[in-house]
């Protein structure tokens, strides 16, 4: 490491508390990575101290020490008040805390704790754990009067506050009893929105000027969620405008299963191509696919359980079927079979494909064809198109902004998902959203279902236009506007 | 860094493979999200600076970009624009001495200079009335024809010496394509690079037609001639000195009206030969003039701008580092990812264990204890059937303080039961001290067992997970499960036995 970036001494905050408070959780939804540390539903699953580093461009600001639980605080303020009792001089809490790492108990039976408190010694701050779940015990309160003893700045924290059994007025009340005012409560599985700003605003009054940093730190977070949900929402829209503009051409389509095979190859596109866009939005929130896999998202090994294609997983979302499909649907329900450019409507066309088997659909497409083809085409005989239908179009945007809200809203920490139960709602389609795809239909060279891209600058305009429309069915992010305390000058 | 010859980025070209390398990077980075592009040799590269992330990520771009064959592609991209753009500007300086030619060429030399002039600066005046226009309708600035030509161009245009790429989930020139539509879409930069070609084509098209008149001018000889059917000859005149008023602040010449009577009754090639050299020169300079002022200064002006915009986009160009892929690869390169472990886990000791059974028959005890340890508010404690007189059970307290403990355990000392029964919460987890008291108060009495209570209202997944955690926990102390139950009417019956 250089100097230059060493300029300044980061915080060190100690992540303390009673065992199997979610400790380690929480470094893990602080630091976006949810490879940190070993997380059970054990207790004492960790037992060593080890460091995380948050920073801000590479301008390190934050150093998160995970420790063990605290285990057994009745016993081990017994034995600093004996202690205490013992030296006949009156020591004040860091020169007691300090005799008692010189003990040998330190490095005995209170080795845990030993090195719970030779950390928050060297650190700014502690953040205290609390499952808020637990009832306020003694032995809860022996802890934070040992920590005291340590003579930094404690600011609790309350974890699974969301849960029904969690009881915040009792630990408040007790919390303020021994002093400590300022508290924060934070949801290491299903963090708040605005959760971690509050979190370091409220670390940043304890640490008055030292804070400066963590101000920063929130606000440039802030920062990055609203770019990340930016580009979350242009993923999405390309992956829309790709999937509408397309229009593949189906040649000899009167031929015995030209056009079944074209079908599926088009089908097989479109799936190809969501699953694309859902690998970057799990990229994107730095999920792996394993981890979305234990969460109840509809996902398996990263991959959507529904097909799109699958009639049900339209009902499932709450999208009508139009009257004809619903009783001749199956697999390759939703392409529409255009015939030279006009629109026969997915659903007589492919219930009648699919349903009737394509014995019907060449009856079928001769009869309507033949007549389009002399009124408007003349010249383009025996090709067909096909292309998605606005009911998968619905789809593909309600499953992935649903997507997209549930890796926003889950933090790194969880092993167990609290259940998100899926919208049943689609996406509204009224407005902008609709009136984009369909000028997007004109445009069959803005796809890339079929092949490379050119330069285009109307459909990346087109993109943005439709992330905006995006954007705006989300619930809005805190506004990551780059804050400073008062009478503190911004670095930046 | 390599020492191996490198071609000369210029800052767009870092930037743009920048843009291509992280979306890249984000479009394959679900599988490895810390660890991306490991394959790429990098190492080399010193951590980035407070304040020089930027040149960072340029730097690693490019080193990155020159391994996976996206900086070979920008370049052929960069050969191809420059390429292209070449053969766009030859057929722009021949179609403007085609125009020139084609008023200064015929064999007659008699130049019909209102008619001429309309001939020469019609087209680029209203191609650029339509580019002012349209840029206005749409309240930013278009590209203009000539730029889109050149971007069909490139589009459609097949590559020269294009390889197939083996790996179908990366092309290195549809990345950078796709790359170079982000980024200057998202700088602005796009329109205007369009517009500077569209404008810079149109001027080297005015400046050939503008020498190659004044080369005709200079080594020929031409007679100059006003026309008209229908017009009165005094309004041609008015129209010639209008026209030539604003050229003539620039200096050219305004031909009087004796000139423009003599160039409208001469229109024979006989007569021609008789204008006199001064006219000659006044109407050349008033052609001159015309083509300068209108066609050619607006345009000068339109692509001054245009540069002058560009200039500054160019120079405001940077990377947004808390773009998506940038954050995170700041986050953590050069820094070591974390301090790791600072303070190693201790070798697993072996808790206090509960006192044998058989070890503490000998101890004079009588009756049987139940001692709540640790409970949940919504416990109701102790249990009314517990509680009732009729028993001997002597239900205590709820226990958690050290001076609650310290007090149970001399009620212990002084009067061992022969049952005693500890009630834990079954929600809570079990811990070292609340394991080693158990352990303590185990001397003390005939037997110990352990009841976990847990309220039947809460969700039984929960408590069943914790309850496996402190049947295994009590088991490390050596209550094994005979010895722990988990239900009031089981509790109640051991206690309450007779012996």
């Amino acid at each position: 490491m250089t100097d230059a970036t060493m300029t300044s001494k980061p915080l060190c905050i100690a992540v303390v508390g009673h065992t199997n408070t979610g400790k380690t959780s929480l470094l893990r939804t602080l630091t976006r990575d949810s490879g940190f540390g070993e997380v059970s539903a054990r207790p004492s699953t960790t037992r060593h101290v080890e460091g995380a580093r948050l920073s801000l461009g590479s301008e390190l600001i934050l150093e998160l020490y995970d420790t063990p639980g605290m285990e057994d605080a009745i016993a081990l303020l017994e034995v600093l008040d004996a202690q205490a009792a013992g030296g006949g001089r009156r020591l004040d809490g860091p020169a007691r805390i300090a005799q008692f790492l010189q003990s040998p108990v330190a490095t005995g039976r209170f080795e845990q704790e030993a090195k719970v408190l030779r950390q928050t010694l060297q650190s700014d701050a502690a953040l205290y754990v609390i499952d808020a779940r637990d009832p306020v015990l003694a032995k809860y309160r022996d802890e934070l009067e040992i920590l005291a003893n340590c003579a930094v700045p404690i600011l609790p924290l309350l974890n699974f506050v969301r849960d029904p059994r969690a009881d915040e007025r009792a630990w408040r009340e007790a919390l303020a009893r021994l002093g400590l005012h300022v508290l924060v409560s934070f949801d290491t599985v299903a963090p708040a929105r605005e959760g971690e700003r509050v979190l370091y605003e409220k670390l940043a009054t304890l640490l008055d000027q030292r804070g400066e940093g963590l101000l920063r730190l929130a606000a440039g977070h802030e920062h990055e969620a609203q770019q990340r949900r930016l580009a979350a929402t242009q993923l999405i829209a390309e992956l829309v405008i790709d999937a509408a503009a397309c229009r593949a051409r189906v040649e000899r389509a009167e031929e015995t299963g030209v056009l079944a095979a074209a079908l599926l190859e088009f089908n097989r596109r479109v799936r190809d191509r969501e699953q694309a866009c859902v690998d970057a939005l799990l990229g994107l929130y730095r999920f792996n696919r394993q981890d979305v896999d234990a969460a109840s998202l509809p996902l398996s090994e990263g991959r959507w359980r529904d097909d799109l294609f699958d009639p049900a997983t339209l009902t499932a979302l709450g999208i009508s079927l139009g009257g004809g499909a619903a009783a001749g649907a199956a697999a390759g329900f939703g392409v529409d079979l255009m015939l030279g450019g006009t629109t026969l409507g997915a659903a007589a066309a492919i219930g009648a494909l699919l349903g009737g088997g394509l014995q019907t659909a060449r009856r079928f497409g001769r009869r309507l064809g033949g007549a389009l083809r002399q009124k408007v085409l003349g010249s383009v005989t025996g090709s067909r198109f096909l292309r998605v239908d606005d009911t998968i179009l619905q789809a593909l945007v309600t499953r992935q902004l649903f997507l997209l809200q549930a890796l926003e809203a889950r933090g790194h920490a969880a092993m167990e998902q609290i259940a998100v139960v899926p919208e049943s709602t689609p996406v509204s389609w009224k407005g902008a959203l609709p009136a984009l795809l369909r000028r997007a239909r004109e445009y069959p060279a803005w796809s890339a279902l079929y092949g490379p891209l050119n330069w285009d600058a109307d459909r990346q305009q087109s993109i943005d236009a439709l992330a905006q429309v995006l954007q705006t069915l989300l619930a809005p992010l805190p506004a990551g506007r780059r804050r400073a305390l008062p009478g503190l000058a911004s670095r930046r | 860094m390599t020492s191996a010859p490198e071609p000369q980025l210029s800052r767009f070209e870092a930037c743009w493979l920048a843009e291509a390398v992280r979306l890249r990077e984000l479009a394959a980075g679900q599988r490895t999200p810390l660890n991306r592009m490991a394959d790429t040799p990098i190492a080399e590269l010193a951590p980035p600076i407070v304040g020089g992330e930027e040149l960072w990520l340029l730097r690693r771009a490019a080193d990155i970009s020159r391994g996976n064959g996206l900086l070979d592609a920008a370049l052929a991209w960069r050969r191809r624009a420059g390429w292209l753009l070449g053969v766009l500007c030859g057929l722009a300086v021949l179609s403007g001495c085609t125009a020139a030619l084609s008023f200064f060429g015929a064999q007659e030399r008699a130049v019909n200079v209102i008619w001429t002039l309309l001939g020469l600066i019609g087209m680029p005046v209203l191609a650029l009335l339509l580019w002012l226009v349209s840029s206005l309708l749409n309240g930013r600035v278009g590209g203009g024809l000539p730029g889109a030509l050149w971007l069909w161009l490139m589009n459609h245009v097949p590559r020269v010496g294009h390889r197939t790429n083996h790996d179908p989930n990366f092309d290195p020139e549809i990345a950078v394509m796709h790359a170079l539509t982000t980024m200057t879409h998202r700088s602005g930069l796009g329109r205007w690079w369009l517009g500077f070609i569209t404008h810079s084509l149109w001027l080297l098209a005015l400046v050939a037609c503008l020498l190659t008149m004044l080369l005709a001018l200079s080594l020929r000889s031409y007679g100059f001639v006003l026309e008209t059917t229908i017009l009165a000859p005094a309004d041609m005149a008015t129209l010639v000195q209008n026209v030539g008023a604003l050229p003539a602040r620039l200096g050219f010449a305004v031909p009087d009206t004796d000139m423009t009577a003599a160039a409208l009754s001469g229109t024979l090639v006989s007569d021609l030969a008789t204008q006199s050299e001064a006219m000659r020169r006044a109407w050349s300079s008033w052609l001159t003039g015309g083509l300068l002022v209108y066609a050619l200064l607006p345009r000068l002006l339109a692509w001054g701008f245009a540069a002058l915009r560009l200039w500054q986009l160019q120079a405001r160009l940077g990377l947004d580092i808390s773009l998506p892929g940038y954050a995170e690869l700041l986050g953590h390169s050069g820094l070591p990812y974390s301090p790791g472990v600072v303070d190693a886990a201790p070798p697993p000791s072996l808790p206090a264990q509960v006192a044998a059974i058989h070890r503490v028959r000998g101890l004079r005890s009588q009756g049987a204890v139940l001692l709540g340890l640790e409970l949940g508010r919504d416990i109701l404690w102790p249990p009314a059937r517990f509680a009732a007189p009729a028993t001997d059970i002597s239900a205590t307290e709820v226990v958690e303080s050290r001076e609650q403990r310290r007090a149970v355990m001399a009620q212990l000392v002084a009067q061992p039961p022969t049952r005693l029964l500890l009630a834990c919460d079954a929600r809570l987890s079990p811990d070292r001290g609340t394991l080693g008291w158990i352990a303590e108060v185990s001397h003390h009495a005939g037997e110990l067992r352990v009841w976990l209570v847990s309220p039947d209202t809460d969700a039984a997944a929960v408590v069943q997970e914790r309850e496996q955690i402190w049947r295994s926990s009590l088991g490390g102390i050596g209550l094994w499960s005979e010895r722990v139950m988990n239900t009031e009417s089981m509790a109640y019956a051991w206690l309450n036995q007779h012996d």
